[in-house]
């Protein structure tokens, strides 16, 4: 029993030790900022947070119309820089709503939107 | 507003929290304090049996809800690809460890009751699961996550007593054994359950970066709640302690109803503190 009791003073050291993670993940900045309003169109998403995070879907919708799903193919790690391609011509209220997990197992979600306005 | 899914998942997460503390401390319990005859009485091995295969369920339904929080609806339950992701995370850690330690637990009650090392390792193993996630897990004081695991093991100790005692208080033919039995668990919480609130003393201490946020943030707020929960706690325990388990030793079996409401009153506070531990760890941020 004594034993036992050892090994389990062990296991739970060691579990102590190795489910060190990290902090919660949140945005720091985009490009377009939150808000921005752009007399053109963007020609890629840019997208930093505080801590690594691995995306698991990110959408863009311009003025309350269909989502759009942006491809996360190439960006299937945990990091904190992602970069997307857009190439629309449109003008109005865009929407990203991004979702992910962080590195400590949280599941974090998220929106921002900027303008692109003609005027 | 937290969405649909991070609220849905709370009441799951508690009644994982309740039903695999029950299935551990009811086992840690009946090989402390139970002989075989009232173990059998009270259907102990059943009962932890029923609570560890509840707990897995919730477990693999908290697993495939975090796919759901992902996606954003209702395919995330099912889709592959984020339940994959979710699983190369800590959450996959932890929901391995949560299966396996229950999975032992629920073979050893069923082929091994008598044993007392196989469920332990199965308790051990569900309860240093909680290691890997959690508002701890985000923090660098190393004393916090020690002080975790105390912390949720004093307290599977302290649940897995009151479904025992208060179904033996219902035979009076055993009230001075349970007087009795009160009497060495009195003893025993009196060590135990100061180095509980210690350790959650640690770890709020090493959450919160001043004392204020306990009044100015959800988070600060909803943990006073529970420190208001764990104190009306405090009160009944003292009662049992110091009122009832004396009454019953000196034969004053009047006092065994007393008892088993006061157990009654425990169990709720209990679910309360999970429900609110749940919103703590799962929907609330840790104040910046």
């Amino acid at each position: 029993m004594k034993n036992a009791l050892k090994l389990l003073t062990i296991l739970v050291s060691l579990a102590c030790w190795t489910s060190t993670a990290h902090a919660h993940t949140k945005i720091l900045t985009s490009k377009p900022a939150n808000g921005t309003v752009l007399s053109l169109p963007p020609s890629e998403l840019a997208l930093e947070f505080a801590s690594e995070i691995r995306l698991a879907k990110v959408t863009l919708r311009i003025d309350d119309g269909k989502e759009i799903k942006l491809d996360l193919s190439e960006q299937k790690t945990f990091r904190t820089d992602f970069t997307f391609p857009i190439a629309f011509d449109d003008i109005g209220i865009f929407v990203v709503t991004w979702r992910g997990i962080g590195s400590d197992g949280h599941i974090r979600s998220g929106k921002l939107q900027f303008t692109v306005s003609s005027e | 507003m937290p969405e649909v899914w991070v609220i849905l998942a709370l009441p799951i997460k508690a009644l994982f929290y309740a039903s695999s503390s029950i299935a551990i401390g009811l086992v840690v319990f009946k090989h402390m304090f139970l002989s075989r005859k009232h173990s059998e009485i009270i259907g102990l091995r059943k009962l932890a049996s029923i609570n560890a295969i509840i707990a897995t369920a919730l477990a693999i339904l908290f697993f495939m809800i975090q796919g759901a929080q992902l996606t954003g609806d209702a395919s995330g339950l099912f889709d592959f690809e984020m339940l994959e992701l979710v699983a190369q995370g800590p959450q996959g850690t932890t929901f391995s460890l949560q299966i396996i330690g229950l999975g032992l637990l629920i073979v050893s009650l069923l082929f091994l009751p008598e044993n007392p090392i196989f469920p332990l390792l199965g308790g051990v193993l569900t309860l240093i699961s909680f290691l890997w996630v959690g508002h701890t897990n985000g923090i660098d004081f190393f004393p916090a996550k020690p002080a975790l695991l105390i912390h949720v093991t004093v307290f599977t100790f302290w649940i897995g007593a009151l479904w025992p005692l208060y179904r033996l208080l219902d035979y009076p033919e055993f009230i001075t054994e349970v007087a009795v039995i009160s009497h060495k668990f009195g003893r025993l919480a009196l060590i135990m359950v100061p180095i509980m609130l210690i350790a959650g003393g640690i770890m709020a201490t090493s959450l919160l970066s001043h004392p204020t946020q306990l009044f100015t943030s959800v988070y600060g707020i909803t943990l006073m709640v529970k420190i208001l929960v764990v104190s009306f706690l405090m009160i009944l325990a003292s009662l049992n302690k110091f009122r009832f388990v004396p009454a019953l030793l000196r034969n004053d079996t009047g006092s065994a109803k007393k008892f088993q409401q006061s157990i009654l009153a425990e169990a709720v506070s209990f679910l309360a503190i999970l429900m609110l531990t749940a919103i703590i760890t799962g929907a609330v941020s840790l104040p910046h």
